[in-house]
């Protein structure tokens, strides 16, 4: 009744650094004078997703972003809940396509364009 | 016309309110399609067509596929011209997309109302007092708010009873100039709705009794309704055709149910995309489909007494040799560990195939179940926590990493049973590899938006 197990392929690459168990230390000799002041460790979630009811991720791929600072392969979050506004950088449709567009140039670039959310942050890997 | 209120315009002082608690049915219209459309604009006004498991018939349309005509549940083959002709984009069902969609119009719908039955993966009902707001600027408010985060339209029916917001539901969507708003606010509006509304849009009338209905020539509301309480209690299966009428006149039976009751059992069965006749692949679904089940049954925190396999060939298929065999097992203790079903599993397939048969569904169904933390000691058996902590950790991993990511190392790998879904869309909310991808940025300098780079 022992079937084995085996890790699938797409886990090979991947190392984990995670603890055997869930660490919850306590100092067993003096009480950290510290520990009021402890808070919950920062968690990336809760800095980047607002709304995660309307937060939707995107990746940016070629070449054409270089003037917005944006490169291939860097992943978009992009809020529908957050107001488009002229200093913000939207995700639009155009002509059934995705691209990105600043606020502050939406009417010039076109009647057919669509905003579909507000591109919140560009994570880059260097 | 004294029906009741139809969205957008707020109501100017609803006549004779008669009702204090209402329920508001909220649904999201041609889901699959509008989750496909959402993350595929080059789709936007091209007519669109979904398919159900093994790619068979069309599950969901677009409002151009629907205006072109194209049925609900049609076999794709029969409309094969149709989609030639009119350049129809078919999609596979994409239940990862459509389950994360469903669960963000949910979370929005959860900020309308603190309480909130989840009814189907497209369906919810809300729970709204009549004193708290005017129904037109909420329902049209919350249609808009669903609409901006999500990107899904949504129609809204709002009745006194649940079957009376089903009814609304169905007008909001039937008469345009409601706008998917409709409010049955007044006895007279609710006698109006019913007159000529059909039994197929009546809410908790099943298969059975509506062929029942067709045979004894009963096909609107109104003709049920003259028949009187009586007739429907004698006629409707007892209990249940009572709350029918007593719901169709603005009493509610029903309440919501946030939380699901206890399930009786847990299933997992399948037509496979093409017959089977080897018992090693036969051995091979089994196995798959009991993995699913019994993740399934650890994550309600449930364990099974009893086990069920069974196997079907072709019955519209009177030629071909036929055999439906079903095999059950009993565990001595509740269990929720994979190994063990699948042990059971190969030795009710071993008594139950019989070679010479095209086999073309497989079925597992868990029963007698009990909370995993009630599995009762037993003497002659180990304690079960080993094994659950072992398998806990599985469905973990599997969660975190994608289905399927650790499984029983007697698993095939390929296999031609699989579900089809050959016209799949990416799975762009949930998987990074699948992300949808933004090749062009639109600039003013450059006057002309540049070309797409990849």
């Amino acid at each position: 009744m022992n079937l084995a197990y085996y890790i699938g392929e797409q886990m090979t690459n991947t190392t984990f650094n995670k603890p055997h168990t869930d660490m919850h230390p306590q100092a067993t000799g003096f009480p950290s004078p510290a520990m009021e002041y402890q808070e919950s460790s920062l968690d990336l979630n809760r800095l980047l997703i607002k709304h995660s009811a309307a937060t939707f991720f995107f990746r940016f791929i070629g070449h054409d972003g270089a003037k917005l600072g944006i490169v291939h392969g860097d992943l978009l979050v992009i809020d529908r809940a957050c107001d488009p506004s002229p200093d913000r950088l939207l995700l639009v449709e155009h002509d059934g396509q995705w691209a990105l567009c600043p606020g502050s140039d939406l009417h010039a670039c076109g009647e057919s364009l669509r905003v579909w959310g507000v591109v919140t942050w560009v994570l880059h890997r260097p | 016309m004294g029906r009741g209120h139809m969205g957008p315009t707020p109501p100017v002082a609803p006549d004779g309110e008669e009702w204090r608690n209402y329920f508001a049915l909220v649904d999201c219209s041609s889901f699959y399609a509008s989750c496909e459309k959402l993350l595929a604009p080059q789709l936007r006004d091209h007519p669109l067509i979904i398919l159900s498991n093994n790619d068979g018939c069309v599950v969901s349309r677009c409002l151009v596929a629907k205006g072109l005509g194209i049925p609900l549940g049609v076999p794709v083959f029969k409309i094969k011209e149709s989609i030639a002709k009119h350049h129809i984009t078919v999609l596979s069902s994409n239940y990862e997309l459509y389950a994360d969609i469903s669960r963000r119009v949910m979370e929005c719908l959860g900020c309308f109302s603190p309480q909130i039955e989840v009814y189907s993966i497209d369906e919810a009902f809300l729970q709204v007092k009549a004193d708290a707001m005017p129904f037109g600027h909420w329902a049209v408010a919350l249609q808009k708010q669903i609409k901006r985060m999500t990107g899904i339209a949504v129609t809204v029916g709002i009745g006194p009873t649940k079957t009376l917001a089903k009814v609304a539901s169905h007008l909001a969507k039937s008469i345009p100039q409601a706008q998917g708003v409709f409010w049955l606010n007044s006895k007279s509006g609710v006698q109006a709705a019913l007159s000529d509304l059909p039994i197929s849009e009546l809410w908790g009338i099943g298969h059975r009794y509506r062929k029942k209905l067709k045979n004894l020539d009963i096909e609107r509301v109104q003709q049920l309704l003259d028949f009187g309480e009586i007739w429907m209690e004698k006629h409707l299966g007892g209990v249940t055709g009572r709350r029918l009428w007593w719901e169709l006149h603005g009493v509610a039976c029903s309440t919501l149910k946030p939380t699901p009751p206890r399930r009786q059992q847990i299933a997992y069965s399948r037509s496979f995309s093409s017959p089977i006749e080897n018992p090693g692949e036969l051995e091979n679904i089994i196995r798959q489909y009991i993995s699913s089940a019994s993740a399934r049954l650890r994550n309600c925190r449930l364990a099974a007494h009893k086990m069920s396999v069974f196997l079907n060939t072709n019955r519209h298929r009177p030629g071909l040799p036929q055999h439906h065999p079903t095999g059950e097992h009993f565990f001595l203790q509740a269990t929720t560990y994979t190994p063990e079903f699948i042990a059971a599993g190969r030795k009710l397939l071993q008594s139950m195939y019989r070679p010479g048969h095209r086999y073309i569904k497989a079925g597992v169904i868990l029963w007698d179940l009990c909370g995993h933390n009630e599995i009762a000691p037993s003497l002659f058996i180990p304690s079960p926590r080993r094994q659950m902590t072992l398998m806990g950790a599985v469905d973990k991993i599997n969660q975190l990493m994608g289905r399927d990511t650790l499984r029983p190392a007697s698993f095939l790998r390929t296999a031609s049973w699989q579900m089809r879904r050959n016209k799949l869309s990416p799975r762009a909310t949930t998987r990074w590899t699948e992300l949808p991808e933004v090749g062009r940025c639109l600039l003013r300098e450059t006057g002309e938006p540049l070309p797409a780079g990849k």
